[in-house]
Parts: C-alpha cells; structure tokens; sequence
C-alpha cells in the first residue's frame, strides 16, 4: 500500500516535470527573433553567388499606440552566399536577432536571377523546411534592383510587402490582368510537363531616393511600385514578357479572373466601357496532321457601364452590335497574349498538359518538341458574350 | 493470461485507427502517383481476403491467439519457433512505426530535438498504456476514435473550403500504364492491409466470436475508404508531382490551406492526430509481442516484461536507419517483400492449409 503511494508521487513528479519542462526545449523569447515579412532574391553573376534581401519588420514603429522613435516600419538589409542558407547564415553578421521565416508573405524574384541562373531550385529550400509555407506569392522586379525596390515606402500598408501583395489582389480582383502566382504553382509548372511558368512583374515609378526616406510617406509626390507586365518562362529562364491588356489571355484561359473591364467601339473615335463579371473558358487541344490545334470557348457575362457616344441602346440591335464588338475586343486581346506567348515558344497557357490529359498516345509522340508545335500552333477563340444590363440610366445623353 | 473481453465497437476502433495508422501520414502507393487510388482499391479488396483467413483461423482455435495455434498447428518445436518470429516481428515493425513518428515530429515540429528523446516520450505512453492492459487500451481507442475523426473531418472541410482542391491533377488516368500500380500493388497490400496480422493475436479477446468477420470487414473496408480520399486530396491539392517528392504529403496538402488570411497554420492539427495514430499503432504492435511472448516463455511476472520489451523497441527505432531517406527505402522496397509477404501472407495461408487437412485426417481432434 505504502510502497504504492510513493510510485505515484514519483510518477506525477516525472509528469509534472515533463509538462513543465517540455516548455523549454528549443525555446525562443519574442524580442529575440526578428520577423521576415519579405525575402528577395537575386543572382550577381560576376561572383556567381545569390543575394538574398530580407524586409524585417520593426515592431515598435508598428506598434497601434505609438511607441516608436520614427524609424521606418521595416528593416531591409541584404546577404550574400552560394546557397541561399548560407546566405541567410551570412545575415547573422549583420542582424543582432534570429530570423523566423515561417511569417513571410511574398517572395520576389530578381531580373538577374530569372535570366542569367533559373528558377529550377531556387524553391528547394522553401519547399524543404518546415517552417516555411509554400503559399507565398511570387513577384518579380523588372528593370530594378530588388534592395531599391523593397526600400520604397508604402502609405496605406505600412509594411512594403503588404502593399504589394494587395496590389496584386487588387488587380487580380478588379483588372483581371494579373494573377497571385504562389510558389507552389511555380514548382508546379516547373516540374509538369507541358506547362510552364509566370510571375507578374513590378517596377518604380518616381525617384528611388525619396522613395526609400520617410520623406515619401510625408509628401504626395510619392514614389511608388506598380505591376508591371508578366515574365514568360522557358525550361525556368526568363525569356520575355507579356504587358497590358494582353496578360488578361493568361488569366481568361486559367480561369482565374474575376471581373475586368472591356472597352468597345462606340463610333469611329469613342469607346464604351463594358465590365465582364463573369466568365469562363474551356480550351480543347488537339494534333492534326502534326500540328497543334487549340480551340477555346469563352462564356463572358457583362454590363455597361460608361457610354461615351449617343446611339440608343434600348434597341436590340444596338446591345446586340455591342456584343458583337465586345467578343471581337475579347478575341483579340486573347489572341494577342497567346501571340506573344507562341513568339517565346513557351506554353504558359498549360495547353501541352490539356493535350496530355485528353489526348495521351498523341502527348506522348509530341511532347518532346511540344514549345515548337505550340509556337506553330493554330488558334481558334470563340467568344459567346452576352450584355447583362446597362446600370441605372437607359439612355445616354441625348447629344 | 488475463481474462478480459471487449466489445465489437472497441474493436472496431482500434482496427480504424490501427489501419489508418501510419499510412495516412507517409502516404500510400506514390509510385502509381494520380493512379494510387486504384491500387488502393486492389488493397482494400485484398486486405478483406487475408483478414477472412485470419478469422478463420481464429473460428478453429477462438481463444488462442497466434504464437499458441502455431504450436497446434505445426507441433511444439517448429510452432514455437514460428511464434519466436512473429514476436521479432512485431517488435521490429512496432519499432518502424516508431522511427515514422519520431521522424515526424523531428522534421516537422521539434527540429533541435533528437529522435531519442522524442521517442523516450512516446514510448512511455505506450507502455503505460500495456501495462494498464488490454481493457484499458481498448476503451482509450474508443475515445480516441471519436477525437480522429473529428480532426479528419475538419481537415476535409477546411481543405474544400478554401477551394485548393483541383480535380484536374487527377488526371491522366494510366498516364503511365499499369506498369507502376503492379509494382507498387505488394508494398499497398501489406502496409498497411497486410499488417491485420496483427489481430490474429488480439481476436481472442473479443466477447462475441461471431462479430469477428463483420467488425473487421468494416473496419477495414471504412478507415481503407477514409485512406483513398486523403491520398485523393493530397495528390489533387498538390499535384502528384509534390505528393510523390514530399516526406508526409498530406502535411504538405493541409499547409496549402488558407481561409481569407485567418484558417491556416493547421499542419499542428495534423501532427496532433498523427501522434494519436501512432499511439495506437505501436500499442497495438508491442501488445502482441507482450502477449506472444508471455504466451511462448510462460512467464509469471508478466508486467515486468514490458520494461525490456520497451527499451529494446525505442533503442532499435533510433539505430535502425542512419537517416529518414533510408528508413522509407528500407520500408518500401526491403520489408514488405522479405517480411511482410512471408509474414503476412504466406505463413498464414499455410498454417490455414495445414490446419483444414489436419481437420479433414482427424475430425474429431478439433
């Protein structure tokens, strides 16, 4: 009895000292690990290394009751090494606290890297540690250096990357000419066959040195980042971009977009504004006679929503010479992206992966030199739009 | 041995969560990649078959386990020998279990933390729970079941919900023939279907012996059915390509989750399920070597037993494979054909041949 109550102390000590104890195994206190929010890299080929730019953000300076000294928002500082843990070890130098990576919210891409080394196993290391999500959205800088890009300030986000992200949300939701590209949709169309990948592209606009002082949040002359076309990839090497209104094709024909507007000829020199806010699109590949045939089927939805000329849309022949033009607008603007595309003999459509899931004996004979059969490739788009309605006005002015 | 009965319901759960076990986390079939549905739809049909001739197995001896009707079966000398390697061989796949978990919660959780120390953990509970015994056991898996498919049920919902699930990397169905589904057929049959085995040693301790076949079916059939839609998810959220590179595809499918900035981070969900999971699978394993043994060296101080038993499974768990690549090579293309096809398959098909002829030549012995 006796010798029974003491075994059960002594196994709740150990318990209690496993639960307790437990908490300390790889501990790390909060105002010793910096948060990464952004992470860029780039490649100097001179020296052949990797240089990977870190935006931390700097907690009191984000604080919700001031605290802060007026110190920016965020911390960027750079590193570089022949892989991109040794350069994030190198960061140690130069940074009094730990990095925690498990909190970044987009990764950027830089011009050099994506032309001059590939993308081919930049991701390995996101995709290897545990701690890092592969649900980060991929932007690339155009025309910049990506220190002097994550330095520009941002108003209404505090935080650059933020900012940038809900640029890319916003023009996805609204625009419908670009897309969140997430890391794993690049490894994924990195690694099937058929299909290769985009990631939009961001410049600055204004001057870079304001941009990057406390200055530009002050003043309304501020330097800013814009989205700025998609880069085209081929076997993970930058090989061109698609810009405007073209990229829209991109997202039309991965069934991505949201809403996105049209404009339609009203007379020879005035427009008309039409906004899709549905729409689908089923895209069909096919061999014939050793060349590719690629049909898609549009199913759009809109409304219009500015009229810039007189003519008098409650007769069904006006709505319907409008739709008439909206499809040919829509056409061509798919055609021209798809144009571009067959130009760098990349299938970022994703074209070879729909011929390789319908037609598989023909993928399998042709996937060897699928970019050149799709460079040739013929394309037929039908577009079916219909004009929803006209908002809150019948008619347009009676000019 | 101890006289304790459970019910067809404790039974039932222990075998849904024995079956999902390990397999759910290391993911099943990735060779056949989109195709690993159907080979595991071969596995379930075939897990049905060598359950039934365990349990008729059973029907013939209801309250021996295994390692007593091979003594029966085969004689006292060779009997015994065979039941000697089926407790190895427990003791061994327990051990494998434990390497599967004690590697997951390294990579995926505890990063500065040894194998070691993590298994030490585990392997308290686990001979805890044996040495509250089989009752015990049995009623904690009840509850247990309850809390597993709770979790695998908001996993599910979560994983609609936020709209990551692409039907399309399903296809090409047979992108590559029937080539790879035949090749990975064996390595689906007996891990996790095959490991039933198990049970053989357990039956006895099921109150009604009617229940036996239809408990079990289900059993097999259901946590079977729960396997095939996760490896389905897994491979249509991520693709086959990453569900067949990644270490645990379907903590890589639930991280892809994001529900408007706010749901995600759930990979913590997951690894708490599959620590449940793993308890259970390696209670199960180490039982039947506990009962095997104490059944073959009739041993009087049966609790001591667990001690030993215990230790020799964790330090084997950490010096079994010098790295986790190798643990998993050794497991798909080592184990089920040198271990689990003979233990699994053969031996049972035999004793069950040996054992109806026997029947036949003396009808009144049974």
């Amino acid at each position: 009895m006796r010798e029974n109550r003491v075994r059960t102390k002594i196994s709740f000590l150990i318990i209690f000292l496993f639960v307790v104890l437990s908490g300390c195994s790889n501990y790390t206190e909060l105002n010793e690990i910096a948060i990464v929010l952004g992470i860029g890299i780039d490649y100097i080929p001179e020296k052949d290394v990797y240089e990977v730019t870190y935006q931390v953000v700097n907690p009191s300076e984000n604080a919700a009751r001031g605290t802060g000294s007026g110190g920016t928002p965020v911390i960027n500082y750079k590193s570089r090494g022949k892989t991109i843990s040794e350069a994030a070890g190198n960061s140690t130098n130069i940074f009094p606290r730990k990095n925690i990576y498990s909190h970044i919210q987009l990764v950027l891409i830089g011009e050099q890297l994506a032309k001059k080394e590939s993308l081919n196993f930049i991701f390995d290391v996101f995709e290897r540690d545990a701690g890092v999500r592969v649900n980060v959205p991929v932007l690339i800088t155009r025309n910049a250096d990506i220190k002097t890009t994550m330095d520009i300030l941002s108003s209404i986000d505090k935080i650059p990357v933020r900012s940038l992200v809900g640029k890319v949300m916003n023009a996805s939701d609204l625009l419908g000419e670009h897309g969140e590209i997430k890391i794993y949709d690049i490894i994924e169309n990195l690694t099937n066959e058929g299909s290769e990948p985009t990631i939009s592209g961001i410049s600055i606009r204004g001057n870079s040195k304001t941009g990057a002082s406390k200055k530009n949040i002050e003043s309304m002359n501020k330097t800013f980042i814009f989205l700025n076309g998609i880069a085209v990839f081929n076997k993970g090497k930058l090989v061109g971009w698609i810009d405007g209104k073209k990229t829209k094709s991109l997202q039309i024909i991965k069934n991505k977009i949201r809403t996105s507007s049209l404009r339609i000829h009203c007379d020879q020199k005035r427009y008309n504004n039409l906004l899709v806010n549905h729409l689908k699109s089923k895209s069909k590949v096919d061999l014939q006679n050793s060349q590719a045939v690629i049909t898609i089927q549009v199913n759009a939805f809109g409304n219009l929503t500015e009229l810039l000329c007189n003519k008098d849309i409650s007769k069904r022949e006006v709505i319907k010479e409008y739709q008439r033009k909206g499809e040919q607008e829509l056409e061509k603007e798919i055609k021209d992206g798809i144009i571009v595309a067959q130009k760098l003999e990349s299938d970022v459509f994703g074209f070879g992966e729909i011929l390789r899931n319908t037609h598989q004996k023909k993928w399998r004979k042709s996937k060897q030199q699928w970019n050149k059969l799709f460079s040739q490739a013929k394309v037929n788009v039908k577009v079916n739009l219909t004009i929803e309605g006209t908002g809150m006005r019948i008619k347009p002015y009676p000019y | 041995m101890e006289q304790v009965k459970v019910n067809g319901f404790q039974f039932f759960s222990v075998i849904f969560l024995f079956e999902l076990g390990s397999a759910i986390l290391v993911g099943m079939a990735g060779e056949a990649r989109q195709d690993s549905w159907i080979t595991i739809l071969f596995g379930i049909a075939s897990g049905c078959v060598l359950y039934l001739i365990f349990t008729k197995l059973y029907t013939m001896y209801p309250a021996l386990p295994l390692t007593s009707y091979l003594q029966k079966i085969l004689g006292r000398y060779l009997g015994w020998l065979f039941g000697l390697m089926y407790v190895t061989y427990f003791m061994y796949i327990a051990s494998r279990v434990l390497r599967d978990f004690e590697e997951l919660l390294v990579i995926a959780a505890y990063r500065s933390e040894t194998l070691l120390t993590l298994g030490i953990i585990m392997m308290v509970c686990v001979m805890y729970a044996i040495f509250k015994g089989i009752e015990v056991f049995f009623r904690i898996s009840e509850l247990c079941l309850f809390i597993i498919v709770f979790m695998l049920l908001f996993i599910i919902l979560f994983e609609m919900a936020s709209g990551i699930i692409k039907l399309q990397h399903l296809r090409p169905i047979l992108e590559h023939g029937w080539r790879p589904l035949v090749s990975s057929y064996p390595t689906t049959l007996t891990f996790p279907f095959g490991e039933m085995i198990t049970f053989t040693m357990l039956l006895p301790f099921l109150n009604k012996q009617e229940k036996a076949k239809k408990v079990g079916i289900l059993a097999i059939v259901l946590s079977g059915l729960c396997l095939l839609l996760f490896t389905l998810l897994n491979i249509a959220i991520t693709g086959a390509d990453i569900a067949s590179r990644s270490a645990f595809p379907i903590l890589t499918a639930v991280s892809y989750i994001n529900i408007a900035e706010f749901v995600q981070r759930l990979d913590t969900v997951v690894i708490i399920s599959m620590v449940i999971l793993g308890f259970v699978k390696i209670t199960v394993f180490l039982f039947c070597a506990f009962i095997g043994t104490i059944d073959l060296f009739k041993i009087k101080h049966q609790k001591n037993l667990i001690y030993p038993m215990g230790i020799i499974v964790l330090v084997s768990s950490v010096i079994m494979a010098p790295n986790y690549i190798a643990h998993i090579n050794e497991g798909l293309k080592i184990v089920p054909y040198y271990l689990h096809i003979p233990m699994q398959i053969v031996i049972p098909i035999l004793l069950l041949v040996i054992a109806l002829i026997k029947r036949k030549l003396k009808p009144a012995y049974a």
